[in-house]
């Protein structure tokens, strides 16, 4: 006979199910004679007063269960939310103009969020409770149980745009972010190496500190003047000569050299992420020799100012994050590869980086979830994305846009969240650490 | 084999060692003994150049090692440390293969190298090659620790007190293997340790340190014999004479069987101090001596013990 566990409310669950139960009283969706009309509430009951009870009930059982019970019971929930929905948009559109519109309400986010929580009641259900999830995902999608929401009115209307947009934040957050690894994990190779370099924690430290608008607003002149009066090649020049400038007074005065290399790395990112950005993104990459920066693409606004200032805010994760996994490298293990006739050079790939590694992989992923959700701002000067629709939405006072840039920006960062956190375990697990 | 001149290392003001010279001849197992602070690792790091002196020589064989490119010098230099530094994010099997990798071996023959060597330590390869350092016993992992330092037959092991960290049992285990191994393999090995009885058990010959400066350096039985400064007989203690007594084989001081057949036995593998402890705990002045195979082949007399361990010359 195995033993049954005692019964208990596990708190997180009974959290979850009150969401539920509260969300049920407050208005669930909005009918609106415009997209950017005031819109008039309307409750579950009121049109599928049935339905109300069953996910009532549901979240009881959601409380009370456990296990598989409870993964089932979840799965029941989510469809019920999104029939629900689905059904309501339908009911309340019937006999509108074709201009009228429904908007999820208070209920509809909060029974979201009650699910999110549930979701976490069940995690010890490892992959089961995923794949219902996932599932239950599909079959809403599937069933266009949310096609007539004001959201995905919006989405049908600006389709082109918005993969366009979705391409564009992507390609603007993936170049910041691998400018960052390319930048900011050598720099915390430096200064976990070297005690004179222990500046560099405190610069990347304070660059995050700046509002990210102050820090477009500061990028914009500067980068505006540098586009129009420097001419590509020169700029080219001025970066190649620099490097070896840069040793050459490094050995006369560390802080000269120092400025030197941080003005023109500056120049070099704003560049590098212009092209990149254009590389891997919609835009077409140009680079036009013998003319001023602007007309390769490296302008006072667009994307150099956006990536370049993305660049600069993940560049505090991984650079304190590479120093911290240099430097928790046991002390032993480096003294015996130095003993057993290791090089720096083989001590350092075969021994240091290893050991840190799922570490930096660990601030690449926080560098991509946070640049995810700063690339939003991008949309401000120019540079696109999501915050595209974030933007006009606001501007026009139109709700459902709003929400067609927010909640992919939401989704993608929860996306990329967790494949690197499953990455990083795994090594983790390889690792030992 | 190894050998140091007016050896010095200051750090600022302090001198960690205040001119060493010592010869270490070939195939020989010296321990470097002394209290924490005496110089004894510090002098140890000294021959594969972890650290550089601030005067005087190391010399391998005729070579002075400041020649040497560090790095070759290393490799051809066996080195285990006390936490064992085995590589965390290595299998056992890649861990015994580093040195062997770092020469340029062939992936065969330093994997057939890397198997041998963890079978020579008593880790069966099969069971051992795939795990990792994590997944070790402290003795186990010390075992491969030994199989690393081992790997690319080097004829120098350097050994900071391998067996520091494990539990007393384990540790006279893990010194009689090595005793063993060392007796087919016949390295020359410089060994650390801050125990007495580890030293007295295994070395060849025993350099006692202190603060800097060779205190003594003789074979185990001269140094508990005679030692010759205040700071040694004090280092050594008042159970010195037991000591010695471990050091000498029962074998030696076997008698042939007389009418008189003592009650109770001891196996003639067991050393002098055995025999006296096993007398004082009977009460008894003599016990009976058997074989491996328990056949009684003669006695050993507390008389005979008392004089093995009296201080005169015989």
């Amino acid at each position: 006979m195995r033993e049954t566990p005692p019964r208990y409310l596990d708190p997180v669950a009974g959290l979850a199910a009150g969401l539920g139960v509260l969300a049920l009283l407050l208005p669930w969706l909005e009918l609106k004679s415009s997209r950017i009309a005031p819109g008039e509430p309307f409750h579950v009951w009121d049109w599928q007063g049935f339905g109300a009870l069953a996910l009532l009930i549901l979240w009881a059982g959601v409380a009370r269960a456990q296990g598989p019970a409870q993964v089932g019971l979840l799965g029941l929930a989510l469809l019920a939310w999104g029939l629900l929905t689905g059904q309501g948009a339908d009911a309340l559109l019937s006999g509108q103009p074709e201009s009228a519109r429904v908007s999820p309400a208070g209920g509809f986010w909060l029974t979201l969020l009650a699910l999110y929580v549930g979701y976490f009641a069940a995690y010890r259900q490892g992959g089961w409770i995923l794949l219902t999830v996932l599932l239950g995902l599909a079959l809403l999608l599937g069933l266009g149980a949310f096609e007539r929401l004001g959201p995905l009115m919006e989405f049908q209307s600006w389709r082109e745009q918005f993969f366009t947009e979705l391409w564009r934040h992507l390609s603007l957050s993936g170049s910041a972010v691998l400018l960052a690894v390319a930048v900011g994990v050598p720099l915390g190779v430096l200064a976990a190496g070297n005690p004179r370099m222990g500046w560099v924690l405190g610069v990347t430290g304070f660059l995050q500190t700046i509002p990210s608008l102050a820090l477009f607003g500061l990028l914009l002149p500067l980068l505006a003047a540098i586009s129009q009066g420097l001419r590509l090649e020169i700029a080219l020049g001025a970066i190649v000569l620099g490097m070896f400038a840069f040793r050459l007074l490094w050995a006369v005065s560390g802080w000269l050299a120092v400025s030197l290399a941080l003005s023109l790395g500056l120049l070099a990112l704003a560049m590098a992420g212009a092209w990149l950005n254009s590389l891997l993104g919609p835009d077409p990459l140009r680079i036009v020799l013998g003319a001023p920066l602007q007309e390769s693409g490296v302008r006072g606004i667009g994307a150099a100012p956006a990536v370049l200032a993305l660049t600069l805010y993940a560049l505090l994760p991984l650079v304190l994050n590479t120093y911290t996994g240099l430097r928790g490298v046991p002390e032993d293990a480096r003294d015996a590869g130095r003993g057993m006739g290791m090089s720096p050079e083989q001590l350092f790939w075969r021994v240091e980086l290893p050991l840190a590694l799922p570490l930096i992989l660990e601030g690449i992923r926080s560098a991509a979830s946070l640049t995810i959700g700063i690339t939003t701002v991008a949309a401000l000067i120019g540079a696109g994305g999501l915050g595209f629709f974030i933007l006009r939405g606001v501007e026009g006072g139109a709700p459902d846009m709003v929400l067609l840039g927010a909640v992919p920006i939401i989704l993608l960062a929860l996306l990329v969240d967790s494949a690197l956190r499953f990455a990083s375990m795994a090594l983790r697990r390889r690792v030992g650490i | 084999m190894i050998r140091f001149e007016n050896v010095v290392k200051r750090y600022g003001d302090f001198e960690a060692l205040k001119g060493v010279r010592l010869e270490v001849a070939e195939g020989q197992l010296v321990t470097l003994l002394g209290p924490s602070g005496c110089g004894k690792t510090t002098l140890l790091r000294t021959v594969n150049r972890l650290i550089e002196p601030s005067e005087g020589t190391v010399f391998i064989g005729e070579q002075d090692v400041r020649q040497l490119d560090e790095v070759e010098l290393r490799r051809g230099i066996g080195y285990v440390i006390q936490s064992i530094g085995l590589f965390p994010h290595m299998s056992v099997l890649e861990n015994v293969m580093v040195v062997p990798r770092l020469l340029g071996w062939s992936k065969e023959k330093r994997e057939a190298r890397a198997r041998e060597m963890l079978a020579l330590v008593g880790l069966e390869p099969q069971t051992f090659a795939g795990r990792f350092p994590r997944e070790l016993s402290g003795g186990q992992a010390q075992r491969v620790g030994l199989a690393r330092a081992l790997a690319a037959d080097p004829p120098v092991l350097l050994m900071d007190e391998p067996f520091g960290a494990v539990d007393p049992p384990t540790r006279e285990r893990l010194q009689d293997e090595f005793l063993r191994l060392q007796s087919e393999l016949k390295k020359t090995v410089l060994f650390v340790t801050h125990d007495l009885e580890e030293a007295v058990r295994i070395s060849d010959r025993i350099c006692l340190m202190n603060s800097g400066r060779v205190e003594q350096y003789d074979t185990p039985e001269v140094l508990l014999r005679s030692p010759k400064t205040p700071f040694v007989r004090d280092f050594l203690g008042p159970s010195r004479t037991l000591l010695r007594l471990s050091r000498i084989p029962l074998n030696d001081l076997i008698e042939p069987l007389g009418t008189h057949r003592p009650a109770v036995s001891i196996k003639r593998s067991a050393t002098a101090r055995d025999a006296f402890s096993l007398l004082l705990a009977n009460g008894i002045r003599s016990l009976a001596v058997t074989d491996e195979g328990g056949q009684v082949v003669g006695l050993v007399r507390l008389e005979s013990l008392l004089t093995a361990a009296s201080e005169e010359e015989p």
